[in-house]
């Protein structure tokens, strides 16, 4: 084809844009026309059509991108509301449980119920809810208590983990536990107040036997080091806690072993049956805002589509950040 | 040469010394032995008798006249330390024979004869020195029923109101009578009255009164029931003045308002009624006190009369004609009452003293009804020790008190055998005592006595116990498969073939065709079964072979499995004859025959039925057709008319004095199989001798950690035919490891005390009972007590070390395993899981709990077994273990030891792993990539 060929359709437009009686164009849209007819006739800067190998390596890398940025913002910064909001309402479910005196004492209690609510200030507590169940999902919603052990108040050991960098990191202050520090803990049966022991890493003692009718809190969570140590937690801290007073009878049932995922560090390989449900939903959302581009215009695709694609987005990083290590 | 004897004699003279102390030591404790002997010896004689002038003397016109004197002498054969429920055997001679005779002395109808010998029980002192309210009166002695403190007559003047011994204020119309009247009397006694109160310990005073409108003590009953009796007893006299009565004892464990016990003083009044000393005139009295002159000969000659009935006379059923001035209703007059003769009792110390004394948490030991009267003589020892603690006997069945220990719920059981599945944890047997089963029996001969002796084959405790007898003409006629099998043991050809004595058969047949034993798991019923199976003859007859004379086995029965631990109810027959005619039945027809077993979870509760011949067979109607019509217990057996057998424990039928049967051991080959006498059978009853036979026999058995009954040896061995195979050997269980230290060290305590101070025979604290044989070389006992000694050693130490019964193992060194439940840790640095393990959790909150509160609480100072809690740090990677069960503890035992530091294990390593650091990773990932994006777009452009 020869270049008068294709030419003549854009000049016919222009000039036809021109020629029907129309007063001379200014502003912005002389400027643009004028740019238009500048950018057919000098053909050094024709548009490259797409397709090209390094434009799609271009877009994929920069939706790479938007996507590890995504996730991590939402990680840092969004998940703290969804906690912050989990516990508003498991904090409601609480006090009417504690005020009808059904909340629950122990035994088989169904991960996600709330079991109590841990206060110590200067460990950075307050009023939190502890939920039970400690996979990572459990732990979205605020500390969890470890389901083979007993509640807090109880004989025994009871054991709390809580994330330090995501959903709120409650259990971030853990680090700066000193021996004395009080914690007070209300659940089905009572008040309870526990006093810092000690603080412990890998590598440290345990600490002393328990007299028989004693009772321990153990709050777990971890801790990081170096320059992103606050983003990347990545070896466990425990703090040991003593009753001071007397401890109240646990009902039996409790399960005996936890499954892997409830366990110190460790994802919860079973959220990705949510993501892989999550990801179509992604890719149709994306796949509608493609669509809706080529039909309607972009405010229009913007307000209509945006919100699809937050959401989806949500969606799937919720399903994905199940899959990290429940303390992080 | 020389140098040798050099040597012996440098050696001899301390060798001199030794031998001359070891001659003194031999002597003192010869002397010491001898001294506590004694001492033992003079504390089980406290039989006392005593002798008194008895007198009837009238006050005829001023003058005496001795109607009657007799010389009455009374023995009894027990004073002393008595416990409740406790039988004192008293006889008497010289009394006057007893006319009107009632067979059952305990019964208030028994106060009706004439001239019976009345014994009681009456709280206080027969001694007039003593102030008033500290001596014993008609006030303070116990009768059941009103009836026997109160009497009216219509006469102005019956006998009792002239008695020439009572005081004005006793001769009045209504004497004794409550002021006012209580309104539920009002109208009730017209005529003469004579009240005697009830003055209970508590100071309450019940008047009784007809039908004790006047009010009834707790114990006291309006009608006599159907269960224990009263021990009010009125003896009867025979024509030749002697007479004998076995007399009950209670203590305010059972008779509150009585209120005898160890710090309340009680005497045994017996009064040989001898009738009213008359005195007709009534001179110094007010006037309406005396009879009307004209009248006098009359009012003395009725109440000088002699009786109505001819000495020994039985009473007829209906009548009611027994003189009133000599009946035993009046034994609380002054004529009587002064004719008194008394020996005083004491108590042991209550069974609920150590509650009172000791309020510290008590170490349990759970277990055997068999033992039960060791501990109660024990326990008070412990108790009021103060440098040893608190024990406490809770009765449990064997098998479950077993089964406990194993699911670590009680920390000691006292049981008679093996467990069937053998304990999952270190636990040691320990032998503690010897004692046995004993087949007891109430049974009645033509005379109406007790039989002294009987013998019993296993055969045909086979047959009691297999609903074998058809225990009534109508189940006989109905029920098939029982139709040609005889309808109680009483009747049984076996049964007469060796005890030939013709019985009394007026007795019920129901309680006399089954055994009266538990319904629940025992060993003890493992035992009976064991003996019954290793018979050949029973075996046969059980698979269904039947006996000589034809008796076949309850076809529900057929080929049981034997051993059992609890005997099963498999008989299913529904009489509908029986549906009909007993209303309680009516409509809902229930198996009969389980009914007539009757058997009962508590082995107490058997004892206490056969002491009164209770028959527990459920097939009496009460309120037939009413809306509470229940079946009830077929109740008290008339004596005279008894028939009941059942199954005790041999401390039980001693302190009881239950009568034991004889059980068949060995039969001579040549012995014939259908035989009408017990020739070439041999026959033992429980005694020292016996249970000494059969301990001999008892060999010890590494796999199961005990000494086993050899009840097939017992049966084969012509040997053994003088052992008795009912023999027991009851062990202490108890586990060497797991215990605290303190719980430890007193477990051992008691199993060191078991063996040697409390095998001492006696009644007092810390000896040991009738019934049990003592564990000591004596009695070929040495191995058991070696072997205890050294478990005791084991438990003390807590090592997890069960010393072989043999003897065949060595002690380990205490530096062995310790017995903590510390696993090592496979853990790899890829997350393990559990860094922090939960402790051992107990099933359910035993009292183990509580005492450890107490104890472990304070920092007591507690005897150092602490070398057991303290273990070798796990080196490296810490103490988790990887299985992550709740067992798996923080290498600690879940004993509280609160002086020591204990070592502990170190935390685990725990990563997160390349996830953990996925935020900044993403975080790269994104500036890279837009990094890339830049700069192809870029490149591109340019």
């Amino acid at each position: 084809m020869t270049i008068t060929d294709v030419a003549v359709p854009v000049e016919q437009s222009v000039a036809t844009e021109l020629l029907e009686g129309e007063p001379l164009p200014t502003g912005r849209r002389a400027r643009r026309l004028g740019e238009e007819a500048e950018r057919i006739t000098t053909g050094r800067h024709a548009r490259r059509p797409i397709g090209s190998g390094r434009g799609t390596a271009a877009w994929v890398l920069a939706m790479v991108a938007f996507l590890a940025l995504w996730f991590a913002l939402y990680a840092i910064a969004l998940t703290p509301f969804q906690q912050s909001r989990q516990q508003a309402v498991l904090y409601n479910t609480m006090r009417e449980q504690l005020s009808q005196q059904t909340a629950p004492l122990g035994g088989a209690v169904k991960p996600g119920v709330p079991v109590a609510v841990i206060s110590a200030p200067s460990l950075g507590l307050v009023d939190l809810v502890v939920v039970e169940g400690t996979a990572s999902g459990d732990l979205m919603a605020g500390p969890g208590h470890r389901r083979d052990t007993v509640l807090p108040g109880q004989a025994g050991i009871a054991v709390i983990y809580g994330r330090a960098a995501l959903f709120g990191a409650p259990f971030a202050g853990l680090a700066a536990a000193h021996a004395g520090d009080r914690l007070t803990a209300t659940t089905g049966q009572g008040v309870f107040t526990y006093v810092v022991e000690d603080r412990r890493r890998a590598g440290d003692h345990f600490p002393q036997p328990l007299a028989a009718d004693g009772s321990r809190l153990t709050l777990a969570s971890a801790e990081g080091s170096g320059r992103f140590g606050d983003l990347s937690p990545t070896e466990t801290v425990y703090v040991d806690l003593r009753l001071t007073g007397k401890t109240q009878p646990s009902p039996s049932g409790r399960v005996v072993q936890v499954p892997v995922a409830e366990r110190a560090m460790q994802g919860d390989p079973s959220a990705l049956l949510p993501l892989a449900l999550a990801l179509p939903l992604l890719i149709g959302s994306l796949v509608f805002v493609v669509w809706a581009r080529a039909r309607w215009g972009l405010w229009q695709t913007w307000l209509v589509g945006m919100p699809l694609v937050l959401a989806a987005l949500w969606a799937v990083s919720q399903a994905a950040v199940q899959l990290l290590p429940n303390l992080l | 040469m020389s140098g040798r004897h050099a040597h012996r004699a440098v050696r001899s003279r301390p060798h001199r010394i030794a031998s001359l102390l070891a001659a003194l030591g031999l002597l003192s404790a010869s002397v010491a032995l001898s001294a506590a002997s004694q001492e033992a010896s003079a504390a089980t004689s406290s039989a006392v008798t005593v002798s008194k002038n008895v007198t009837r003397t009238h006050l005829i016109d001023g003058a005496d006249v001795v109607a009657d004197t007799r010389t009455v002498t009374v023995s009894l054969d027990v004073t002393k330390d008595l416990r409740d429920r406790q039988p004192i055997n008293i006889t008497w001679s010289g009394a006057r024979p007893t006319g009107g005779v009632v067979g059952d002395v305990n019964s208030s109808l028994a106060a009706e004869q004439e001239y019976p010998v009345v014994i009681m029980q009456c709280r206080g002192v027969d001694d007039p020195s003593a102030p008033t309210a500290a001596q014993i009166s008609p006030q303070t002695c116990w009768t059941q029923t009103p009836t026997e403190r109160y009497i009216s007559r219509n006469d102005d003047f019956p006998a009792f109101r002239l008695d020439r011994y009572a005081s004005p204020a006793d001769r009045v119309s209504k004497a004794g009578a409550p002021s006012p009247t209580p309104d539920a009397c009002a109208g009730l006694s017209s005529g003469t009255d004579h009240w005697v109160p009830l003055l209970a310990a508590d100071g309450a005073a019940y008047y009784g009164g007809p039908n004790g409108c006047a009010g009834l003590a707790p114990e006291q009953l309006q009608i006599e029931g159907q269960l224990q009796p009263s021990n009010t007893t009125y003896g009867t006299t025979d024509t030749s003045g002697n007479g004998a009565a076995r007399f009950t004892v209670n203590t305010s464990d059972s008779n509150a308002s009585l209120g005898c016990s160890s710090t309340v003083p009680c005497t045994l009044v017996v009064i040989p009624v001898m009738g009213i000393s008359c005195d007709a005139a009534g001179a110094g009295l007010p006037i309406t006190d005396q009879p009307p002159a004209k009248f006098r000969a009359l009012y003395q000659a009725s109440c000088a009369a002699t009786g109505n009935y001819v000495p020994a006379e039985q009473r007829p059923i209906t009548q009611d004609t027994e003189e009133t001035a000599v009946s035993g209703r009046l034994w609380w007059s002054a004529s009587n009452w002064r004719n008194r003769l008394s020996a005083p009792l004491t108590f042991a110390p209550p069974s609920d003293i150590c509650d009172v004394v000791n309020t510290q948490a008590p170490s349990y030991l759970y277990g055997s009804q068999l033992m039960r009267q060791a501990t109660l003589q024990w326990a008070p020892k412990f108790c009021t020790d103060p440098t040893l603690f608190k024990i406490q006997h809770v009765q449990t069945g064997e098998p479950q008190a077993k089964n406990l220990l194993d699911a670590r719920t009680i920390e000691a059981a006292l049981v008679a055998g093996p467990p069937d599945v053998p304990f999952s944890r270190p636990v040691v047997q320990a032998p503690v005592a010897a004692t046995g089963f004993a087949v007891v029996f109430s049974i009645d001969d033509k005379q109406g006595h007790p039989l002294a002796s009987l013998r019993l084959t296993p055969r045909l405790l086979a047959k009691l116990l297999t609903s074998s007898y058809a225990s009534n003409p109508t189940i006989s006629s109905q029920y098939t498969a029982l139709s040609g099998n005889p309808l109680d043991l009483g009747t049984d050809p076996e049964f007469r073939a060796l005890n030939p004595t013709t019985l009394n058969l007026l007795y019920g047949t129901e309680p006399a065709s089954t055994l009266f034993t538990i319904s629940s798991d025992s060993d003890v019923i493992s035992a009976l079964t064991s003996y019954i199976n290793a018979d050949p003859e029973a075996r046969a007859w059980l698979d269904g072979t039947p006996d000589p004379w034809g008796m076949k086995v309850n076809p529900n029965y057929k080929g049981i499995s034997l051993p059992v631990q609890g005997w099963p109810q498999l008989d299913s027959y529904v009489s509908p004859y029986f549906t009909v005619t007993n209303l309680c039945m009516n409509g809902n027809g229930v198996p009969w025959l389980p009914l007539v077993a009757g058997p009962v979870s508590d082995p107490s509760f058997v004892t206490l039925n056969m002491q009164y011949s209770i028959a527990n067979s459920q097939i009496i109607c009460r309120n037939p057709g009413a809306s509470n019509q229940k079946l009830v217990a077929y109740g008290r057996e008339t004596p005279g008319q008894r028939f009941l057998v059942g199954l005790v424990g041999l401390a039980d039928a001693a302190r009881y004095q239950l009568s034991t049967a004889e059980l068949q051991t060995h039969v001579d080959a040549a012995a014939p199989a259908k035989f009408t006498d017990g020739a070439g059978r041999a026959f033992v009853g429980p005694s020292d001798d016996s249970l000494r036979s059969a301990l001999s026999y008892l060999k010890p058995d590494v796999g199961l950690g005990t000494w086993p009954v050899p009840y097939s040896v017992l049966r084969t061995n012509p040997n053994a035919s003088s052992a008795y195979p009912g023999t027991m050997l009851m062990s202490a269980d108890v586990p060497t490891s797991g215990l605290s230290s303190q719980d430890a060290s007193r477990y051992a305590t008691f199993l060191d005390f078991a063996v040697a101070a409390g095998q001492t025979p006696g009644s007092a604290n810390g000896q040991l009972p009738a019934g049990y044989l003592p564990l000591t070389a004596a009695n070929g006992a040495s191995a058991f007590v070696a072997y205890t000694q050294s478990a005791a050693a084991a438990v003390a130490a807590q090592q997890g070390y069960v010393p072989a019964v043999d003897g065949s193992t060595p002690t380990p060194t205490p530096s062995a395993s310790s017995s903590a439940s510390a696993s090592v840790d496979s853990s790899t640095p890829t997350p393990t899981p559990t860094p922090t393990p939960t402790p051992t959790p107990t099933p359910t909150l035993s009292p183990k709990g509580t005492t450890k509160a107490t104890s472990g609480g304070a920092a007591s100072s507690s005897p150092s077994v602490a070398a057991t809690t303290s273990f070798s740090p796990v080196t490296g990677t810490g103490s988790g273990s990887a299985s992550a069960t709740p067992a798996a503890t923080e290498a600690t035992s879940p004993a509280p030891t609160d002086v020591s530091i204990v070592a502990t294990g170190l935390t685990s390593l725990v990563g997160a792993g390349p996830m953990g650091r996925a935020i900044p990773g993403l975080l790269a990932l994104a500036l890279v990539a837009g990094l890339g994006a830049l700069g192809l777009v870029l490149w591109d452009r340019s």
